[in-house]
Formats: structure tokens, sequence, C-alpha cells
């Protein structure tokens, strides 16, 4: 055998000790097949009595190569190449020899995936020893069995929580969960796990035991239904119709629960494949790639361009109250694109004051608005009474006699053209200012700028992805539209298109 | 196509769905079958005759599982050839099965049919038989599933019922379904419940409380507003975006009661009329079901009414009462609001705010009391409509012969 990531080597107990590399840290291609490779070695050798799974420096921060899960195409190579090491790892899972993983230091949820196929898990008395979750609300779901073997071992319920959280769990934490057996001291480590496999010659999961029941791990449980139902309707709110990852890691979870583990793991199997062919997963994941570049940008950068973002945002709420639109429907609309608020708030926080800053000749009906909502003292927030009434600083309702002031239309628009016209006036406002600020040195940049200090929604990969992702010439034509209804702020400057079309 | 003549209503008193209610210690299919037991005997039938009894039931698990509706044939000891079989529309499921048996009567392949229904919400409760509806993450998301009470309140939300309204509404239907009670309004149909010692267990509807004012009711807390804030308000909103917040506004007191019962009715054609020598004392004019905004979910009476009626070659001028599941207050309201019919018509003896809602056997309860109403009063048309999870409505319109 010639592997880069894996080291094998049997010892006088004829135990295997199967020990990861941490040179190379990521779950890739390469990782797959000598993964594969090793486990096949060690299943055609009928004499070994147990595996110990450990990592050379005792780390498993394994993480997934991004570049490799965007570089998966099509969605028969994508479902072949994770099946095929996730049915690998099964197969050891099931060899019925013990299998004991220990642990040490950083793990990461890829090395969590693999820890999770042994049958015991002795972790190291020692505060590096830390289990690290990443909300994979912004990237994507377990895909080596992890939907299926955490809540068959700690709850559905717990792991939900820890999947859709950013927790760092102490050994202790972890044991106190479930989630291992024991905690030795780092030297007692190699005995402890030869013992077990001494002291148990034969060994399967809990999942594959006919006489292990567990009422935690039936969604249709009394004491999961409940909590199961309302966690759905927290996450489909909190996500907006966006964030892929959340639905289908509850999806994998629920479909792969009500049956037995070989099935779930196709279940993860086939919902992770649809979803890394996802629009919004790859532009996540593109983001998540700039993010581990940490890119630096100027702090006087920053704030100019939040500044121009939120008081055009904020302005483009009032344009289209002025519009006649329901002030209730401008505010959800830039709640569903996932703005950390809807305009109307934010004019309120920034003082509607800020509104007249982006206003052009053609908007004399909105500063009127904002000059008779000054007049009787509505000045926003810091007045507890805007566009909103507060009561000290609490947000209460919008302003009832808002409607006096600017009646609704009797026909109003649908949801989603209001969150299209606040969507492309905040992405013509950003290209405006890329042009304006040449200190941004890429497109990328800007995007991640955006998303990471201005709280543009990350579902959309930044402006720049976004529009090349649903289509330059789509975006051109609906600015250009826009452009004549409602204004130059529309207007696409030329030098942007060459970017756009520049990959 | 045949006519569906309705012969006989029964139905069981509604006990209290909990432990300490009446009809807690009755076994839901004694219940079905007690319904059964009586059209027999009312109607002096050899059940032979009997091709199908169809009963509903929302909750068809454990002991209302495994087709309660052959289950009750049997333990009614009716003839062995009468099939049954358990039909499941949620809270119009006894009217389907009512509609059900007339369409077995009208095709003309039944001549005699049970068409009703039963729920022993005390002994099987509310939400036991799960489902992919709420629970299936996908299922969940794609439809904005919320619970009822949550779409209630979007209801009452979007179409400005104030909780003044809502209550109002409430304390009339105690108040009708008391006088109601009072002048025994309920006799043609009630049958009491006995043991098998024929000691009594249960005579009259337990869940009523006469002396609702706005006063009590107002100081109830709304039911909903604690779930609305784990996540279904937000979901409801992001179906409906022109609503700001969800005005929680419905309670114990103005939502339909939790209770036990169980009712039947007996459907055939004219022969066996003859043979029975029984007394047609109305018809099946139409019926129909209909599928609406499974978020809002509670507007389908109206649509369903509309059909029925258009069916029928109707008007909604043209029925003389109507009997609207007062599933929650905020319903009947737009109810009575989108088919523009006044509250005079519409349930006048009271309904489930007041005297309950046996999900499964509603429907069939409800048509009965509608029809003792119409010989009361010498009237002569009738339409039944029930709201239905998931976005739907079922209604069925009935003229005296």
């Amino acid at each position: 055998m010639n592997l880069k990531n894996i080291k094998l080597f049997f010892d006088e107990d004829n135990i295997a000790n199967l020990s990861l590399q941490s040179k190379n840290t990521l779950i890739n291609e390469v990782f797959i097949n000598d993964f594969i490779e090793t486990i096949d070695f060690i299943y055609n050798n009928k004499n070994i009595k147990g595996i110990i799974i450990s990592s050379d420096q005792n780390h498993y921060n394994y993480d997934y190569d991004l570049d490799f899960l965007l570089s998966l195409k099509n969605s028969k190579s994508i479902f072949d190449t994770i099946t095929k090491l996730s049915k690998s790892l099964r197969k050891l899972e099931t060899i019925g020899i013990p299998i004991v993983s220990i642990i040490k230091g950083e793990i990461k949820l890829g090395g969590l995936e693999i820890i999770l196929h042994s049958h015991y898990k002795i972790a190291s008395k020692d505060s590096n020893t830390n289990f690290y979750f990443k909300n994979m609300k912004y990237s994507f779901t377990p895909f080596i069995g992890g939907t299926q073997r955490l809540p068959r071992l700690i709850g559905i319920n717990e792991s939900i929580n820890l999947f859709l959280s950013d927790k760092i769990l102490s050994a202790e934490e972890a044991l106190e969960i479930n989630l291992i057996d024991e905690i030795v001291d780092e030297s007692q480590l190699i005995d402890k796990a030869k013992k077990h496999i001494i002291q148990n010659p034969v060994s399967l999961q809990n999942w594959d035991d006919n006489k292990f029941k567990n009422t935690k791990l039936n969604p249709f449980s009394s004491e999961n239904l409940g909590y199961f139902i309302s966690k759905i309707a927290s996450l489909h709110a909190n996500t907006v119709n966006h964030y892929p990852a959340v639905k289908i890691l509850m999806s994998s979870i629920y479909e792969g629960l009500n049956t037995d583990i070989n099935s779930g793991l196709k279940i993860e199997a086939r919902h992770f494949t649809w979803l890394i062919q996802n629009i919004e997963t790859r532009s996540m994941i593109e983001t998540a790639i700039l993010f581990n570049k940490k890119e630096k940008i100027r702090e006087d950068i920053i704030s100019e361009f939040k500044k121009s973002f939120e008081e055009n945002y904020a302005a483009e709420g009032v344009r289209l109250l002025i519009n006649g639109v329901s002030a209730a429907l401008i505010e959800n609309a830039g709640k569903r694109l996932d703005f950390k608020a809807g305009p109307l708030e934010i004019a309120d926080s920034l003082e509607i004051q800020c509104v007249i800053n982006q206003l052009d000749s053609t908007d004399a009906a909105v500063a009127s608005l904002i000059r008779s909502m000054q007049k009787i003292n509505r000045n926003g927030l810091s007045k507890n009474k805007g566009f909103y009434d507060y009561n000290e600083g609490i947000k209460c309702n919008i302003w009832p006699s808002l409607t006096e002031l600017i009646p609704e239309s009797k026909i109003q628009p649908s949801v989603e053209e209001v969150e299209t016209r606040l969507l492309y006036s905040s992405i013509n406002n950003i290209f405006f200012n890329y042009t304006k600020y040449s200190a941004i040195q890429n497109a990328e940049v800007c995007d991640y700028m955006l998303i990471k200090e201005i709280g543009f929604p990350f579902w959309t990969g930044g402006p720049f992805n976004w529009v090349r992702k649903y289509g330059i010439e789509y975006f051109c034509k609906k600015s250009n539209e826009y452009s004549k209804s409602f204004g130059s702020r529309f207007v696409i400057n030329q030098d942007i298109i060459k970017i756009l079309k520049s990959t | 196509m045949n006519e569906a003549l309705i012969f006989d209503t029964v139905r069981t008193p509604r006990g209290k769905g909990k432990k300490s209610g009446s009809l807690n210690e009755v076994a839901p299919v004694q219940l079905a079958a007690k319904v059964l037991k009586s059209i027999e005997s009312r109607n002096n039938l050899n059940t032979e005759d009997v091709d199908d009894v169809v009963l509903g039931c929302v909750h068809p698990i454990g002991e209302q599982g495994a087709d309660i509706a052959r289950t009750a044939v049997l333990e009614a000891e009716w003839h062995q050839t009468v099939s049954g079989v358990q039909v499941d529309r949620f809270c119009a499921s006894g009217l389907e099965a009512v509609n059900i048996a007339a369409a077995q009567v009208m095709s003309g392949q039944a001549s005699l049919s049970v068409g009703g229904g039963v729920e022993s919400m005390s002994r099987v409760p509310l939400g036991s038989s799960g489902g992919a509806w709420m629970a299936d993450p996908t299922v969940a998301y794609n439809s904005y599933f919320v619970p009822q009470g949550i779409s209630a309140d979007l209801l009452a939300t979007k179409y400005n019922y104030s909780r003044n309204d809502v209550d109002s509404y409430a304390v009339s239907s105690q108040k009708r379904a008391s006088e109601a009670w009072k002048n025994n309004k309920f006799k043609n149909s009630i049958i009491p419940v006995k043991d098998q010692n024929d000691l009594p267990i249960l005579e009259v509807d337990e869940y009523m409380r006469p002396n609702t004012t706005m006063q009590s009711l107002g100081a109830l807390e709304p039911s909903f507003e604690k779930m609305g804030k784990y996540g279904f308000d937000d979901v409801a909103i992001l179906k409906y975006p022109e609503i700001e917040a969800i005005k929680h506004v419905h309670h114990a007191g103005n939502s339909s009661g939790i209770v036990d019962g169980a009712a039947g009715v007996l459907i055939g054609n004219k022969e066996m009329a003859d043979k029975y020598n029984l007394k047609p004392r109305a018809k099946i004019r139409s019926f129909a079901s209909i599928g609406s905004e499974p978020t809002i979910m509670l507007t389908g009476p109206a649509d369903s009414a509309e059909k029925a009626l258009k069916k029928a070659n109707m008007n909604a001028s043209d029925i003389d009462l109507f009997e609207m599941n007062e599933a929650f207050a905020a319903v009947v309201l737009r109810f009575m609001e989108a088919l523009n019919v006044d509250h005079s018509k519409v349930n006048v003896n009271g309904g489930a705010i007041a005297l309950g809602h046996p999900l499964g056997a509603t429907g069939a309860i409800i048509l009965g009391t509608v029809l003792d109403e119409l010989e009361r009063r010498n009237l002569s048309t009738g339409l039944i409509t029930l709201c239905v999870g998931a976005g739907m409505g079922t209604a069925t319109i009935i003229e005296r012969v």
C-alpha cells in the first residue's frame, strides 16, 4: 500500500493501529481512496482482534476540502464519490471486532464523522481536547454518516442543536451527552483502548443491535414530536426560504431516523448530492473559501460602504412607501432577503434624516414625507418614534397613522417584486461605490467584505457572485427597466459589466 | 341518479374530552356500536339489508385503529355481511362519511348505508396520529405548516376580527346552546350513553358553560401566543407578508371544545323506505369538498358551500338554516361574511364552542342538528359545512321531503 493520509501497523496483540496523518487534514479524493484501501486491507485480514483509530499528532482536525467539494459536478459522480467512502466506513463499523477511537486535540466535523464509526471512544483528559461545531446554516450537511450517527448516539434534538451551533465541547461535555465513552490521562489512551478490545472481542454499534431501544431516536415519540415540529417552524422562519442546508439537515435526520442506518446513509447521501449542487450552497462555500484567506480591508472603506449601503436600503424602503406599498410588506420583504432588518426599521435606527442623503431630484415626495415626520418629532429610534413606535428603544409596531400620511395602494405588488427592487437597489449601490472607491482589489474581496462586515445576505455569496450566478444579462435588463421607472440609481456602470463578465 | 334519503340521525351526548369527562370510561368502539344499535332498534332494521357503515375518525390509531367502522359493526352484533370503512378528512370526517354513504345510494351501488363518525379525544388525544404534514421537514417547509390555532389567529388578523368580535360570537354560541338544551331541542337525535347494566353514564352535552360572559372570556389568555413565538407566527408571515404581526385572539372559550362523542346517519333509497315503512325526512341535494390555501387553512367552508350550492343550482339565500362547525369563532365570522349570511340563520342552537367538537363525529352530529331544527321550524333547506385541516372544506346541502 502506498498511503498518503493513513499509517497502518499491527501490534503484538494483532490489533490494527490506524493512524490518520495530520499533514493533509482535508477530506478529499486522495483521502477517500486511502481510507478505502486501508479498510479493505483490514477487512481481508481475518486474524485482527480489533482496531484503534488515532491521529498521528492526536488531532482530528479533519475538515472538508471545499475546492474538492466544488469540483464535484454532476449528481452521479457526487453520489458515487460520497457513497464510496460512506460504504467503506460502514464496512468497518460492521466488521464485528471492536473499533476504538482515541481522541485528543481539536476535533472538527470531518474528524467527528470518522470517529462516530468507532464502537468505543476514549478522549484524553486534556484541556486541549475539544469538539468544534460550526453552524451548517452557512455551509452544508455532513455526508459521511454524521446526520445519521450523531442523532442515534446522542438524540435527535441534541444533535440538531449541535449541528446548528458554533459550540465548542470539552471532553467532559462530550462525555456528559454520550458523544464519547471515557476520559483518561493521555498516557493511558493506548492501554485503555487495548483493554477495551481484549475485554470486548465482539462489538457492534447500538444502531445495529436489535435489542437496543431508545425513544430519543423516534421523531414521532411523544418527547420528540412537539419539539421537532416547532424546531422546523423556527428554522424555516430563521432561514426565510434560503440557507437550504438547514432544511436538508432536518430532512436527513427525520427521514433517516424513521428507518435503519443503511437506508439512512442512502437518504443522507441523496440529500447531500442535491445540496452540494444548489446555487446558494455553492455561493456560500465560495465565500467560506474567501474567509479562510482572511482578506484585510481598510476600516474606512468598510465604514463608507456600510453607511452608503444602509442609507440607500432605507431610502429605497421609503420610496416604496411613497409608491403606495404597505409598510408591513416592505419590512417583510427586507427580512425575507435576510437583511438584518426591514428598511424602515433601519431608517429609524440611523435617524430618518439619513434617507435624505441618498435622494435625487426625482425624490421630492420622499423628502416631503421625511420632513413631515420630523415636524412631529418622529425622527427615529432615538425619539422612540419614527416609522415604528418604540417603548424605551424596544420596537412595538409600525406607526398606525403612517397610512394617513402615505395611503396604501389598493393593489399591492407581490412580496417577490418588493424583494427584487430592494435587492437590485442595494446591489447597484454597491456597484456604484465599488467603482468610486478603487481601494478594493477585486470583486471577490468586495463580496467578502459585504458579507463579513456589512451584513449583506450570506446566501447570495455577495453581490458580484449573485449577479454572475443568476445571470448578468437578466440583471442588466431588469436594472435597465428599473432605471426607466424609478431613477438613475439603477443604471449600471459599463466598467461593472466588464468586471462581471471577467471571471 | 337515485335519491339519497335520510331516514334517521342519531348521536351520543358529548362528554368532556379529558380523563375526568363522563365518556372517558367508554371505549370509542363502544360509542360507535351504541350509535349503530340505536339506529337498528329505532328503525326496526334487519341489518342484513345494510350495505356499508362509513365512519369518520381523525386519529385511527390504538383503540380507534384497525378500521373502527368494521369493528363497531361486529361489536354492535350487526349481520356479518355489513362492511365497514373508516375515513379521515380531518374535522369534516363525519360529514364526509355521510357524503360517501349518500354517494353509494345515489349511484345505485347501495340501498342502505350508514354514515357517521366517532372520536374519543379523552382516550386518543389530539395529534396522536402524527403525520408528514407537520413533522416531515420537506412537507412542513413547502406547505408553510402552522398549527390550526395559529391559522385561526391569522384568519382573524387578516380579516380584522378583534378579540371583542370573537368573544361576542362565543357568548352567543353558549347562550344558544343553553337555550336549545332548556327547550329540549336535541331530543330527536340524542341517545343517552348507558353501561352494560343499563345504568346511565351521560345524558347531556356536558361541556357547555351557560354562564359565559364577555367578562369571563376576557380573563382568558390567548392560547396560541406562546406557540406563535416558537416560530409559527413567522412562518405564517412568510406566507402572508402583508401582515405585520399575528394578533392572537383565540382561546379555550372561543374555540371548539375537546370532547368525546359518536354519531350516525341512516341513508337509503326509496325501496328501503317502502320495505321498512320509513318516512324519509330529507334528501341529500348535493355535497362538495375543496382544497384551499393550507397555511390560513380555515377558509374552506365558504368555497365548499359555494361549490355545493352550484351543484344544487342554488344560492346561499336559498338555504334556510346553516350549520357551520365552530372550530374557532373567526372561522364562522369569515364564513358569514364571505357568503353574506346573517347570524340568525347560522348555528341557531349553538355550536362546537359551547357543545364541543369530537373530530371524526361532528359532521354527522351537526347534520342531525340542522335537520331536527328544519322540522321544528317547518323549513326546507339546510347547509352543513366544516373547515378542514391542511386547507380543505366540506359541505352538504339537505332538503326536507
